[in-house]
C-alpha cells in the first residue's frame, strides 16, 4: 500500500494556508512523512504529520481572510473573560446555579441510560426487522390473553402453508432437562448444579446469528443429546481447550448424557432469552410426537421473507388457526370456533416483533424472563424531565432576579454601542458556560454514582466515555440546555432601556416578579406531585406485603432438586419430617410462587359440558401436609387423609375456582369432570384464596389433587430453630445424596423476588423525588437571599419603627407560602390522575387516601417555609444600624 | 525600520541555509538543524524564521523543480543575499571580539 499523509491534515492546511505557500509547505510535509514512514511506523508518521500541520499556525503563513472570520472568536473571547469575572463576583448564585443544573444533568444521565439499556434489548440481531415470536391472541369466555406459548407442531406447519414465513425456530424450557440440572463431566464423579439450559431447534441459532466460537454451523443441534454451550459455561468446565466432542452427563443418568458440539458467545444481558445450554430439540421426544394443537408449551419464533410485513399474512395466519385448532376445539372443548368469532371471540394465531418483547409485553404471557415495562420507562423520562426542569427554572429565576444588579452593567453597554444582539449573546454565553461545567461535573458525579445506582436498578451500566457519538450528543444537550435556560433572561436583561437603567428608575425586585412566581409554582407544583407519588408507590408496596396473601410464607425451608433422590425422596421427608425443628414437611413442586410448576386444564361441573361452564383450572399435585405446612386454611370440608383411598380421586379446590364454577352453597361432595382427564373428581375441601402469581393479577382457580411431584420439600419450622434445621437437613442430604450440591432457599424470600420490580421503582422514586425537591428548594434560598439582600434598607427601617422579627418574617414569607399554595391546588388533581392510573395496574391495590395529600401539601410547606424562615429570621435579626449606616 | 540583528536561531538558519546551497529548503533545513543539534524543530518554525529572514532582507528565494517524493510539488530554494552575508559576518566577528576578551580564551591558547 502507498503510503499518504492524512487527507484531512492536507485539507485542513489548504483551506488556511496563504494560497501561494501552499504548494511547497505540503511538499515539505509530504517529503517529511514519506521518510517518517519509512524509518517508523505509518501510524507515528501520521501523528508527526499532524504536528507537523498545527506547527504551521503561525501568522505567516495563514491566509488572511481567516482573521476577520475569527471575529466572532475573539468576541466570544471577550464573553468568556466577562462572564468569568461574573462568577467570581457572585460565586454563590454561580455555584447554585451549576450546583442545581449538575443535579438535573446528573439524574437525567443515569435515568437516560436506564432508558437507553431499555430499548437495546434484542436490537442487536442482525435480522431483527423480521424476526417475530409466535403468540396466540385469545379472548375466550372473559379470558383475554396473548400467550406465548404453542403446542411442537404448530411451527413447521407455519413455514409449510404460508408464503412469506422463511424459517421458524421452536424453543422449550419447561421439559425434561430444561430449566436447571445437576451436570458433571461423564469421568467425574461430583456434580455442580447448573442453570438456563433450554431446548432449541437447529435453526434457532440461524434465526439469532448466535455465533460459533467452536463447532460447525451445519451440524451443532440435528441429532438428539447435542448440546452447544456458551464461553463461560466452556471457560469453567474446559478452560483452554476446545471442547467439541467432549461429554456432560446430567443428573447422574447415563440416559441423559450430551455430546458438545459447539460453544457460542455468552447471550448478551440485554436480550429477552438467556441461557447457557442448548440442547437439541431432537433429544426431546414430545417435539416430534405430540400432535395435540391445544397443548402448549413451546415458544416459537419465525423469520418473515424480506419486504413482507405482518400485515401482508394476517388473514392467513387467522384462516390457518380455524383450520388447524377448529376441530380440535370441537371435539374435546365443544366450542366452534367460527360460530364464536362472529360474537368477537377469537383463538388465533398471531406474530410480535422480537424488538418489542422486552417492552411491550405486559399483556403475553408466560415469558422467558422477567421484561420490562414501557410505561415504568415513560414514568422515570417523565422524572427526569421534571428534574431538568426543576435546576432549568432555577437558572431563569435566579438570572432574572439578579436583574437589578447588572441593569447598570447593560446600560453602560448600550450607550458604548452595543445591540441587543450583542447583549443575548453575551448573556447566553453565559449560560452556555454554566450549563458546560453543570454537564461535566453532572457527567462525573453520574459516574462515581453509577454502582449505587447500578445496585439499585439491578443494571450494569457504565458511562461510555470513549464513545464519540455519546460525548457529541453529551455536548449538543450542554449547548442546546445552555441556550435554553439563557433564551428568557438573556432577552429580557437586554431589553433595558439605557437611559431609563442609568437614572435609576428600573423597578426593582418586582421587576419580573409574577413570571418568578409562575416559575416557582412550576417547581413546587412538581416536587408535590413527585412527593405524592412517592407516598403512593410506598403504601402500594406495603399493602402488598402486609396483605393477606392466603398462606404463610415466613419461616419455610425449602430444600430444592430432591427429584434426584429418585425412589428415596420418600424416606428423605420422612427423615426430615422426624427432626425435632421440623414441625411439619411437605412434598410438592407447587408452590404459591413464581417460577413455580403449573398445570392447568379446563373442568366443569359433573354433566354441564358446555362453553360457558368450562373453567380453565390450575391442577396442583400435593400431599397431605400441604396444607399445613403452607399455612393455608380450610373453610369448609376437609383436607387430605392420609390411607384414604377415595381421595385420590378427590379435589380441595380454592374459592374462585368454586365460584367460577358456579357451585353455589355446599360443594362439598360434588364432582367436576374435565375433556382431559378419565375419572370424575369429588370436592372435598374448599381452600382460603391464596395469591400465587404477582397481586398484579386477580387469584384464578386453583384445584389440589393428591400426586406426586418430587422436586421441592417444604419445611415449616420457628425462627429459632431455623439455623439448626438448615444443618441438619444438610447432613441429612448428605447422607442420601453425597454427591448433590444441596441447594435451599426461603419461601419468604422467593416470594418477595415477585415484587423485585416495583419495590425497584418505588426506591429510585423516592430518590428522586428527594433530589426534585432539594434542588427547588435550592433555588428558593438562593431567590430569598437575593430578595432580603434587596429589601435589606427597608426592613432595617422598619425594624427601627418597631416591627418584630416576626414581623418581618411572615412580611418576606408571605410571597413564597401564597406560591406554595397555588402550587399545592395544582398539583392535586395532576397526582391523583397519574397515581391512580398506576394503581390500576394492580389487581389489589390500595385506595388514593385523602392523607398523602393533605401530609405532601403540608411538607412541601413546611421545606418551604424552613428554607424561607431561616434566611429572612437572619435578615430579621440583623441589627438596623448595619443596614441602614451605609449609603 | 529594519531589523539588522540576527537572533540565534535566526543566525542558525541562516548558516544551515548557506551549508546546504541548492538543497536549501524549509524541509531540509529543519532535517539538517535536527541532525546537527540534536534537538527537534517544527518545519512550520523553520519556515516561519526563513519568511522572516527573507523580510529582512538576508535571504531571497525561488520555486525549485517539482519531485515526486513531494506529490509533484515544487519547493522554494533559498539563497543568501550579499547583505545576509555581511550581517553573518559581522556576527560572527563581534563574537570573535567578544571571545577574544574572554579570559579562559587567553589560558586555553597559552596551553
Amino acid at each position: 500500500m502507498k503510503n499518504t499523509p492524512p487527507k484531512l491534515a492536507e485539507n485542513f492546511l489548504q483551506w488556511i494556508l496563504k494560497p501561494e505557500l501552499s504548494e511547497e509547505i505540503l511538499g515539505d510535509l509530504e517529503e517529511n512523512f514519506l521518510e517518517a514512514a519509512e524509518q517508523k511506523t505509518l501510524f507515528r508518521a501520521k501523528l508527526n504529520y499532524w504536528y507537523q500541520t498545527l506547527n504551521y499556525l503561525r501568522p505567516f503563513a495563514l491566509r488572511s481572510s481567516i482573521f476577520s472570520n475569527l471575529n466572532p472568536f475573539f468576541m466570544l473571547r471577550h464573553h468568556i473573560l466577562v462572564s468569568l469575572r461574573g462568577f467570581k463576583r457572585n460565586t454563590s448564585t454561580f455555584l447554585i446555579n451549576t450546583f442545581s443544573l449538575t443535579l438535573g444533568v446528573t439524574c437525567c444521565l443515569l435515568i437516560g441510560l436506564y432508558i437507553f439499556d431499555e430499548f437495546s434489548y434484542d436490537q442487536q440481531h442482525p435480522n431483527i426487522d423480521n424476526l417475530y415470536r409466535v403468540v396466540l391472541d385469545i379472548n375466550l369466555n372473559d379470558w383475554n390473553k396473548k400467550v406465548t406459548a404453542l403446542p411442537p407442531v404448530l411451527p413447521p406447519k407455519l413455514v409449510e402453508e404460508i408464503p412469506g414465513i422463511k424459517q421458524a425456530a421452536r424453543l422449550n424450557p419447561y421439559f425434561s432437562n430444561a430449566g436447571t440440572n445437576l451436570l458433571r463431566k461423564e469421568n467425574e464423579t461430583i456434580n455442580h448444579f447448573e442453570e438456563k439450559f433450554v431446548y432449541v431447534d437447529p435453526s434457532f441459532f440461524e434465526l439469532f446469528h448466535l455465533p460459533l466460537i467452536y463447532g460447525n454451523a451445519k451440524k451443532i443441534l440435528n441429532d438428539p443429546f447435542q448440546i452447544v454451550i456458551t464461553k463461560h459455561i466452556a471457560d469453567k468446565y474446559f478452560p483452554g481447550e476446545n471442547p467439541v466432542g467432549k461429554t456432560l452427563m446430567l443428573n447422574n443418568s447415563t440416559d441423559e448424557v450430551f455430546t458438545i458440539t459447539g460453544v457460542t458467545n455468552n447471550i448478551p444481558t440485554q436480550s429477552h432469552f438467556e441461557y447457557d445450554y442448548f440442547m437439541s430439540m431432537a433429544s426431546l421426544k414430545d417435539s416430534e410426537e405430540n400432535t395435540n394443537w391445544l397443548f402448549n408449551n413451546y415458544y416459537a419464533y419465525v423469520l418473515l421473507e424480506e419486504g413482507f410485513k405482518v400485515a401482508d399474512i394476517q388473514d392467513k395466519l387467522a384462516a390457518f388457526s380455524t383450520r388447524h385448532f377448529g376441530p380440535q376445539f370441537k371435539a374435546q372443548q365443544n366450542i366452534d370456533l367460527e360460530a364464536i368469532a362472529a360474537q368477537g371471540q377469537y383463538y388465533r394465531v398471531n406474530l410480535q416483533p422480537v424488538k418489542d418483547i422486552h417492552l411491550y409485553s405486559a399483556d403475553a404471557y408466560p415469558q422467558l424472563k422477567p421484561t420490562g415495562d414501557i410505561s415504568n420507562v415513560r414514568l422515570f423520562l417523565i422524572i427526569a424531565l421534571f428534574i431538568l426542569l426543576i435546576a432549568v427554572v432555577n437558572f431563569i429565576n435566579l438570572s432574572t432576579a439578579r436583574s437589578t444588579s447588572r441593569a447598570h452593567e447593560v446600560g453602560v453597554r448600550k450607550v458604548l454601542g452595543s445591540t441587543q444582539q450583542h447583549l443575548v449573546r453575551q448573556f447566553l454565553c453565559e449560560s452556555v458556560l454554566i450549563s458546560l461545567a453543570a454537564f461535566v461535573a453532572g457527567t462525573l458525579l453520574a459516574h462515581f454514582l453509577m454502582p449505587m445506582f447500578n445496585e439499585l436498578s439491578g443494571k450494569q451500566l457504565f458511562i461510555p466515555f470513549t464513545n464519540i457519538s455519546f460525548l457529541l450528543l453529551l455536548s449538543g444537550m450542554a449547548f442546546l440546555m445552555g441556550i435554553l435556560a439563557g433564551l428568557y433572561p438573556s432577552f429580557y436583561l437586554s431589553a433595558f432601556e439605557p437611559i431609563k437603567v442609568l437614572k435609576g428608575k428600573l423597578n426593582r425586585v418586582s421587576s419580573g416578579g409574577r413570571l418568578r412566581g409562575g416559575l416557582v409554582v412550576v417547581q413546587f407544583t412538581i416536587s408535590i406531585a413527585l412527593i405524592i407519588g412517592t407516598f403512593v408507590v410506598y403504601q402500594q408496596m406495603a399493602f402488598i406485603q402486609d396483605k393477606k396473601i392466603g398462606f404463610e410464607k415466613e419461616q419455610v425451608l425449602l430444600i430444592q432438586d430432591t427429584y434426584t433422590l429418585n425412589d428415596q425422596v420418600h424416606s428423605f421427608k420422612n427423615a426430615i419430617k422426624d427432626l425435632p425443628e421440623a414441625q411439619s414437611t411437605t412434598l410438592s413442586s407447587y408452590l404459591p410462587l413464581e417460577g413455580g410448576n403449573r398445570n392447568s386444564i379446563s373442568f366443569y361441573p359433573e354433566g354441564k359440558n358446555t362453553v360457558d361452564d368450562q373453567v380453565l383450572l390450575q391442577r396442583w399435585s400435593i400431599d397431605t401436609d400441604y396444607i399445613e405446612t403452607l399455612g393455608m386454611t380450610i373453610t369448609e370440608g376437609r383436607n387430605f387423609k392420609e390411607g384414604l383411598r377415595n381421595d385420590s380421586l378427590g379435589v380441595i379446590l380454592n374459592e374462585t375456582a368454586i365460584k367460577d364454577l358456579g357451585f353455589s352453597d355446599n360443594p362439598i361432595g360434588q364432582k367436576i369432570s374435565s375433556p382431559y382427564a378419565e375419572d370424575d373428581y369429588t370436592i372435598v375441601g374448599v381452600v382460603k384464596d391464596f395469591n400465587y402469581e404477582s397481586l398484579k393479577g386477580k387469584v384464578s382457580p386453583v384445584g389440589l389433587f393428591l400426586g406426586l411431584s418430587n422436586s421441592v420439600i417444604s419445611i415449616k419450622t420457628s425462627s429459632a430453630e431455623m439455623e439448626a434445621l438448615i444443618t441438619k437437613a444438610e447432613s441429612t442430604w448428605k447422607s442420601f445424596a453425597p454427591n448433590q450440591p444441596f441447594r435451599y432457599d426461603f419461601l419468604d424470600d422467593r416470594f418477595a423476588v415477585m415484587y423485585t420490580v416495583e419495590r425497584r421503582i418505588g426506591k429510585l422514586f423516592l430518590i428522586f423525588s428527594v433530589i426534585a425537591i432539594f434542588i427547588a428548594c435550592l433555588g428558593l434560598l438562593a431567590l430569598v437571599t437575593f430578595m432580603t439582600e434587596q429589601r435589606i434598607k427597608e426592613i432595617g427601617i422598619r425594624k427601627v419603627l418597631g416591627a418584630s422579627a416576626f414581623n418581618i418574617v411572615k412580611m418576606l414569607s408571605a410571597d413564597f407560602t401564597k406560591m406554595v399554595l397555588i402550587a399545592i391546588v395544582l398539583a392535586f388533581p395532576l397526582s391523583y390522575w397519574a397515581a391512580h392510573k398506576w394503581l390500576n395496574n394492580f389487581a389489589y391495590h390500595t385506595d388514593i387516601q385523602l392523607w398523602i395529600f393533605i401530609g405532601a401539601g403540608i411538607l412541601a410547606l413546611l421545606v418551604a417555609w424552613l428554607t424561607v424562615g431561616l434566611r429572612s429570621l437572619k435578615a430579621a435579626l440583623a441589627n438596623p444600624v448595619e443596614s441602614l449606616k451605609v449609603e | 525600520m529594519k531589523e539588522t540583528k540576527l537572533g540565534d536561531f535566526e543566525e542558525v538558519v541562516l548558516l544551515l541555509v548557506g551549508i546546504l546551497g541548492e538543497e536549501a529548503y524549509a524541509f531540509k533545513i529543519a532535517a539538517e538543524f535536527e541532525r546537527q543539534t540534536g534537538r527537534s524543530v517544527s518545519i512550520g518554525a523553520v519556515h516561519s524564521t526563513l519568511s522572516r529572514l527573507a523580510d529582512k532582507g538576508c535571504l531571497k528565494s525561488f520555486m525549485g523543480a517539482p519531485s515526486a517524493t513531494r506529490g509533484g510539488r515544487r519547493k522554494r530554494i533559498y539563497e543568501i543575499t550579499a547583505y545576509g552575508d555581511g550581517l553573518l559576518k559581522a556576527a560572527k566577528a563581534f563574537k570573535m571580539s567578544l571571545w577574544s576578551q574572554f579570559p579562559g580564551m587567553a589560558m586555553n591558547w597559552s596551553l
